[in-house]
């Protein structure tokens, strides 16, 4: 698991070389502890030299036995050759990790290498036990790219708005790809993240409330916008999922409590 | 019937969202959005029959589903607008009334709306969307509410419209009837020649 900074460093510790998995990441505590152990690790050399991997003295260390001087390496010039591999590695790691647009939020990437934004919950004492972060999804946000000129980021010209909404989702989201740039997926997922979490001075209320026909269980943030009268609504799924985020009008957010913070809920949701 | 917009509570309780002691669930925050709602509402009453003719377009298969949805947004984001403006001017708000019965008329608005915006809202893949007849038979059952509530408004264009269908209907069936007829007079009398 990798887990970057908002600026595209990496963060949380320390890079975990080897491990390009992006799977597997969850948010619940006692994972995330273990992943973000702070504790620094001793990356697995591979280097170029190779002077550690054969070495015979790393296998005298394995079997926790005190090395032969001897066999042991002093040339410096292969410590030097051996601190450039690991910087190479480090700047490697670093640049795949790196975004095409700023962010605020720590990611983890996805399968298909997207990232996966974690921000973290406001909603601490209601929301299910062990949850800290809420995730906001790539696939998720490119199917719904339909707010995204509501949350101020621009969709170009030929895309079809109309004809996107019209698709189901898997079709929304292959559309997305196809005629929006990742800049701009990540840009509005980064909006999506912004509406959930808190900024100073500015109003951001959690609340728990309902969605679909269903009533399924569902957490809300209500996020005051800057010069206006209007709300972003911002509905997160239990699983710490972020569902959707736009912004409503006093006269929408009043329905909205009015029916207890149900919302969709005309919607065929299972 | 109308009455003035509560200024003075108004700013009050502004004051009490900038000192931020309130939460989201407390009455004074409902009571805050009350305020602000029913200015949006105001402006969108003052066009309602905009509002019935487009639902009507709509019932009437003048206008297709998605080109409502998209034309009740626009006009809702216009009002929205307007009373975003109109909320900052405490001038103009000091004079501004609000209709007796905006209340119902929110209410009936607010069904269509929440239809139309969480219409394209989606879930997960699994889920089946709502169909466009679901979708027409809510707003449909919304809309007879709506001229119950407002019988004055309500339809006339569309009665006028079916007026017109039903009489044209008439004719083309008179006129279909008249020319069946006359071919069966003609097969008759070639038939009595024949005999």
């Amino acid at each position: 698991m990798r887990i970057c900074g908002g600026d595209g460093f990496v963060t949380g510790g320390f890079p975990s070389y080897g491990h390009d998995s992006h799977e597997g990441v969850t948010d619940r505590g006692a994972d995330r502890g273990e992943n973000l152990d702070p504790k620094p690790r001793l990356p697995a050399r591979t280097g170029a030299s190779g002077n550690f991997k054969s070495s015979s003295s790393s296998s005298s260390l394995q079997a926790n036995k005190i090395p032969d001087p001897s066999e042991c390496n002093f040339d410096p010039k292969s410590w030097v050759d051996d601190a450039e591999d690991s910087c190479q590695d480090f700047e490697e790691s670093e640049s795949s990790c790196k975004l095409p647009v700023p962010i605020n939020f720590e990611y983890v990437k996805d399968s298909n290498g997207n990232p996966t934004l974690l921000v973290p919950n406001i909603d601490s004492t209601l929301t299910v036990k062990g949850r800290s972060l809420n995730r906001v999804e790539y696939d998720q946000t490119a199917s719904h790219l339909y707010h995204a000129l509501e949350m101020g980021i621009q969709l170009p010209k030929s895309f079809d708005l109309e004809k996107y909404k019209s698709m189901p989702k898997p079709e929304k989201i292959k559309y997305a790809k196809e005629n929006v740039t990742r800049e701009t997926i990540i840009s509005f997922q980064n909006a999506c993240a912004m509406a959930i979490s808190p900024t100073f001075g500015i109003k951001t209320l959690p609340v728990r409330g309902f969605a679909g026909i269903g009533k399924e269980n569902v957490g809300m943030v209500i996020k005051n916008i800057p010069n206006s009268k209007n709300r972003y609504l911002s509905v997160i799924r239990n699983d710490g999922t972020h569902i959707s985020s736009y912004p409503v009008n006093p006269e929408k957010l009043l329905k909205i409590a009015q029916d207890r913070f149900w919302v969709w809920k005309d919607r065929n949701f299972n | 019937m109308t009455k003035h917009f509560n200024l003075l509570r108004y700013k009050e309780l502004l004051q009490l969202e900038e000192s931020g002691k309130y939460s989201l669930l407390d009455e004074t925050f409902l009571e805050l959005l009350t305020y602000q709602a029913s200015i949006g509402c105001q402006i969108s009453y003052n066009q309602k029959e905009n509002y019935f003719s487009l639902i009507e377009k709509y019932l009437s298969r003048v206008m297709t589903p998605s080109e409502f949805r998209l034309k009740f947004s626009e006009i809702e984001k216009q009002d929205s607008r307007t009373a975003d403006i109109i909320l900052e001017d405490f001038q103009e708000l000091e004079v501004f009334m609000l209709a007796n019965d905006l209340k119902e008329f929110f209410d009936l608005k607010s069904e269509i709306s929440t239809l139309c915006f969480g219409y394209y809202e989606v879930w997960d893949g699994t889920i089946e969307p709502m169909s466009e007849s679901e979708f027409y038979n809510l707003v449909n059952n919304s809309y007879l509410q709506f001229q119950k509530a407002f019988p004055v408004l309500s339809s006339q264009n569309l009665t006028y419209e079916n007026l017109i269908y039903r009489l044209f209907k008439i004719l083309t069936l008179s006129i279909g009837l008249g020319i069946l007829l006359n071919l069966i007079r003609l097969l008759r009398i070639r038939n009595i020649d024949e005999f």
